[in-house]
């Protein structure tokens, strides 16, 4: 009966107020906590283009150079049906510490790999034809406040041939990426011809190769097959799927992901001690008002339906506010942590065992009293002999 | 066999019982609370029950309201074999045929004194507007309309247990069970709540059965009868 | 003490509220150790009187790039040490190697770095503890102690394979605790062999002949046209890395173990008023006894005190135990490759942790004390 319910929550508003909040806070730590344990986890959702990309690298050290003629031979390969290349380094606008990270791509295969990278058509053309020109991601622009047309100066680690390190870039366009935040959603493209003509090293080199592949179950096959292509060159190369890849890197995050479980597990179980506690001690202290509950004619199911009902509700209601605000905090927490970790968001998965746990929290939290509840005898509660 | 027949003046007793014994384990030994116990209460009857702690009174009060079941014996309310009853039907059955008035009051303290009458109504089909007529009805009966929007906390003991009275009567149930009602108040008040039951009885026609160890309470009853360690008889074991 | 007595009958609501200031004290000394223990591993890794030239722009070594005449351009700067061999300066190739790690499939990216025999005048914390030091030209390594803990087969013995070359471990060596000791060291001419990459150095780590002097050296090497460098002195370079990544940890960890502080106090709170009826009952008969307002208001707060206090030292003693000296590894560190470090539980840290304990247990005693300290005495005496 919801007025039995109501009626209790009323009785002490101090108190269901309170527990609520305890519930909230336990949710919210543990909303943020997955959320940031996914980010490490380097998990990502897996957008249909992503399962048909390979990623070829430098055996030896991930991300050394490689040379470019790599790719004539990769594209022979059977069942690979499109290869492009980047060389990836960082770059700073202004200041050091005003992070660009710059890809150098071939503008003709690179578009075939990625089809989920999207550019207007007259800014993609645009580029095509411009040398030092550059597609840039829409959070970059406004990061820096660039408009198409602009044109910039990127420093850089890279020397030139001439000395200097700077690239003079104009900004073409902008470039969406579709399949969510791989690295920093800070991200430009350029022309690998201005990149190599210009640079004083490492010319006719580049650190990754991605291929696309004619289907997932394919990978395997093709894999061995471009590695086999170079197993008696110098360097090698070590050829996964890109999810594998970025597993790899946030692996690397290592004990984190463990730390945090082992941190959640703490605050799940101190919750469950604390809500136990309360709802234990207020059936505790109704029962005698349950017993005249009873004798009035209430029936033993109906009683003890009410005290899991108190218990369900209070661990629903503030968990459910607790995961709202998780959210928000996510939200928040991503900005701070977006140069050194992706992904952090909520996920469907992270709210259902949210729920599961608060479900399963009210159930530990109120199997006693509503056992004793159900146990009550009237008579002794009522004060007779 | 200590049994006693009550004559009764008109067909039908109310309450009958019949041969009613209860057995209670504590720790190893088993106690004989009641023994064999037979009782007929005619409808319009109230009837005192005296006897010293121990003697088995409350275990039979409860008995009388359904909240225990005798080991042998049978307990024939209105017509109905109550002992038959499962838990279930016996809350059922509780809420339409028996109002309780407790020593202790036992008063909700979250609800007004309206809200405590009209909660034995939440278990009838009426609506929101139609429980709240009739507990202002009950209420105005034991004269504590003005007080409706109180709190237990804010009344008397006296008062708290007038609003206990009006909760015990307004599902018009069959018996009024009442357990040592007087025995938390003073005598001027205590006086006044058994005017009320005599009121109750004699004006409104409500069968009352009461528990209580003051024979000047006792008085205040049409009849008495005495407990004895499990055994009802008409005069005190000395 | 009166009111402790009471709670030794009735045990399970001061034991949940000592579980509770437990739980949030050892997440603050996880925060806290693993903080403490990443930035010692950065802060031991340098030394005042050494400076790095990097490319300037570079982030990070491997980004960085010099040649045979810049090395020797460098060589020459003022303020560099000289010996009778040379300059005291150590140029380096530092590239990384992907190894399997302990207990795991995954392989992670551990820095090799080529050195000439200069390396360890310069880096003067570096000591072999076991095995021997590489001969040049043998595909010979040493490994770090946190690196040969951190990975599979990195011990004495053991050989590393990559890229058509064996490399054999023949030494394992600390650096004081620092970075170093998760890295693994060849000769370099080796090491630019077998990446192709000729006589191109990473960075150069030069002895300066006081650490004072590097503001002259780096003048000097501003001057020079062929050197378009960046100077860092290096211990307030690693230093500078390890404040931004005890940044992260402090910023995430800190308000997560202030906000779990938070819900402990709210729940102590609710607890104590929950039971707030026995012990008002309890305060106003010692008040009846004759025991002043004020020393049985100060007892309940004292008591929550008391519990956070041994919730407070029991996490610090389980925090010492498991934490101290955990071993772990984590992408903080050359770019992409892995630090080794160990978490640290210091005295400082554990009186954090109990100051913080202490201050839960004063908050979450305050409300009800207040509350109980309103009830006159006759009215708490007559629920009795």
């Amino acid at each position: 009966m919801f007025t039995l319910i109501w009626m209790n929550f009323r009785r002490n508003k101090g108190r269901t107020l309170l527990t609520l909040l305890s519930v909230m806070i336990a949710f919210l730590l543990f909303g943020v906590l997955m959320a940031v344990r996914h980010g490490f986890s380097g998990q990502r959702p897996e957008s249909q283009a992503a399962t048909l990309r390979m990623t070829t690298l430098n055996k030896v050290a991930p991300y050394s150079p490689m040379p470019v003629e790599y790719a004539e031979r990769i594209a022979e390969v059977p069942g690979v049906k499109a290869v492009t290349y980047l060389s990836a380094f960082a770059g700073f606008y202004q200041k050091q510490s005003n992070f660009v990270l710059m890809f150098a791509v071939p503008s003709a295969t690179v578009l075939q790999v990625y089809p989920d990278l999207t550019v207007q058509p007259n800014e993609l053309k645009a580029w095509m034809a411009d040398r030092t020109g550059v597609l840039v991601t829409p959070e970059l622009a406004k990061q820096y406040g660039w408009r198409v047309g602009d044109r910039v100066p990127i420093g850089s680690a890279i020397q030139h041939k001439d000395g200097g390190t700077t690239w003079d870039v104009t900004i073409d366009g902008l470039i969406n990426t579709r399949d969510g935040a791989q690295f920093s959603s800070q991200k430009l493209f350029m022309h690998y011809k201005y990149l190599d003509e210009a640079r004083a090293s490492n010319q006719g080199t580049v650190d990754t190769f991605v291929e696309l592949v004619s289907s997932p179950s394919q990978t395997v096959e093709v894999s061995h097959a471009i590695d086999h292509l170079f197993i008696n060159a110098s360097p090698q190369t070590l050829t996964t799927t890109s999810n594998a890849l970025l597993q790899k890197a946030y692996a690397a995050a290592g004990n984190v992901g463990a730390i945090l479980t082992g941190v959640a597990v703490l605050v799940f179980l101190s919750m469950l001690l604390v809500v136990g506690a309360i709802m234990l001690h207020t059936a505790r202290e109704r029962l005698s008002e349950f017993a005249v509950l009873r004798a009035l004619g209430f029936r033993r199911v109906t009683i003890t339906g009410v005290v899991l009902s108190e218990t369900i509700l209070v661990c629903l209601g503030g968990g459910l506010c607790g995961l709202l605000l998780a959210y928000f905090l996510i939200g928040a927490l991503q900005h701070v942590l977006a140069q050194q970790v992706a992904g952090v968001i909520m996920t469907g998965f992270a709210v259902v065992v949210s729920i599961a746990l608060m479900i399963v929290l009210a159930l530990l939290a109120g199997v006693v009293p509503a056992l004793q509840t159900w146990r009550l005898s009237v008579r002794d509660a009522l004060g007779a002999a | 066999m200590s049994a006693v027949a009550v004559e009764n003046t008109r067909n039908q007793p109310l309450v009958n019982l019949r041969g009613v014994t209860k057995l209670y384990k504590r720790g190893s030994e088993t106690v004989e609370v009641l023994k064999r116990l037979d009782l007929a209460v005619p409808r319009g009857d109230f009837l005192a029950l005296m006897g010293p702690s121990g003697s088995g009174k409350t275990t039979l009060m409860n008995i009388l309201g359904g909240l225990d079941k005798p080991t042998s014996g049978e307990v024939i309310i209105d017509g109905q074999p109550i002992h038959t009853l499962s838990d279930s039907a016996l809350s059922g059955w509780r809420a339409r045929h028996v109002g309780f008035v407790f020593q202790l009051y036992h008063l909700l303290p979250v609800l007004s004194a309206e809200q405590n009458v009209a909660l034995p109504l939440m278990l009838t089909k009426l609506s929101g507007p139609e429980r709240k007529k009739r507990a202002m009805a009950a209420l105005t009966l034991v004269g504590l309309e003005d007080r409706a929007k109180h709190k237990p906390a804010e009344l008397s003991g006296g008062q708290e247990q007038r609003v206990g009275i009006a909760r015990a009567i307004v599902t018009d149930p069959t018996i009024l069970l009442c357990d040592e009602p007087t025995g938390d108040l003073d005598r001027k008040a205590g006086d006044e709540i058994l005017e009320l039951l005599q009121l109750l009885n004699k004006e409104h026609g409500k069968t009352i059965i009461m528990v209580t160890h003051d024979p000047h309470a006792a008085a205040k009853a049409e009849r008495t009868l005495f407990m004895n360690k499990g055994v009802l008889g008409e005069e005190p074991e000395a | 003490m009166l009111n402790l007595r009471s709670a030794g009958k009735r045990p399970v609501i001061p034991l949940i509220m000592i579980l509770g200031f437990m739980a949030v004290v050892l997440v603050m000394i996880l925060v806290l150790s693993l903080g403490l223990g990443l930035s010692r591993t950065f802060t031991h890794t340098g030394s005042a009187d050494v400076a790095i030239v990097m490319s300037s722009g570079a982030y990070s070594e491997p980004e960085s790039h010099f040649d045979e005449d810049q090395v020797r351009a460098i060589a020459s700067q003022p303020g560099v040490v000289q010996t009778a061999h040379g300059a005291l300066i150590s140029p380096e190739f530092v590239t990384s190697v992907s190894l399997p790690k302990q207990g795991s499939d995954v392989d992670a990216d551990v820095v090799m770095r080529g050195v000439t025999a200069n390396a360890f005048r310069v880096h003067a914390q570096i000591h072999i503890i076991a095995g021997r030091l590489f001969n040049p030209g043998l595909h010979e390594v040493i490994v770090g102690r946190q690196a040969a803990q951190e990975y599979q087969d990195l011990q004495l013995g053991d050989s590393i394979r990559s890229d058509n070359n064996t490399w054999k471990v023949v030494g394992i060596f600390t650096a004081d605790g620092g970075l170093r000791e998760s890295e693994i060291w060849t000769d370099v001419a080796g090491l630019q062999a077998a990446f192709h990459v000729g006589d191109s150095y990473s960075d150069v780590y030069v002895k300066l002949t006081s650490p004072e002097v590097i503001k002259v050296f780096e003048s000097g090497i501003k001057r020079d046209p062929r050197l378009d460098v960046a100077v860092f002195s290096e211990n307030r370079y690693f230093a500078q890395i390890a404040e931004n990544y005890s940044k992260i940890v402090n910023n995430l960890g800190i308000p997560f173990a202030v906000l779990m502080g938070l819900g402990a106090i709210v729940g102590a709170v609710n607890l104590m008023f929950a039971s707030l009826g026995t012990r008002i009952r309890e305060t106003a008969l010692f008040r009846a006894l004759g025991f002043s307002s004020l020393s049985t208001t100060l007892a309940m707060l004292l008591e929550v005190m008391v519990y956070g206090l041994i919730g407070g030292i029991a996490a610090g003693l389980i925090g010492y135990l498991l934490f101290d000296g955990y071993q772990a590894g984590t992408t903080m560190g050359n770019g992409f490759s892995q630090v080794a470090f160990q978490f640290v539980v210091t005295p400082g840290l554990l009186m954090a942790g109990l100051a913080f304990a202490l201050i839960m247990g004063f908050l979450g005693g305050l409300f009800p004390t207040i509350r109980a300290a309103r009830v006159p005495v006759a009215k708490a005496l007559r629920e009795i």
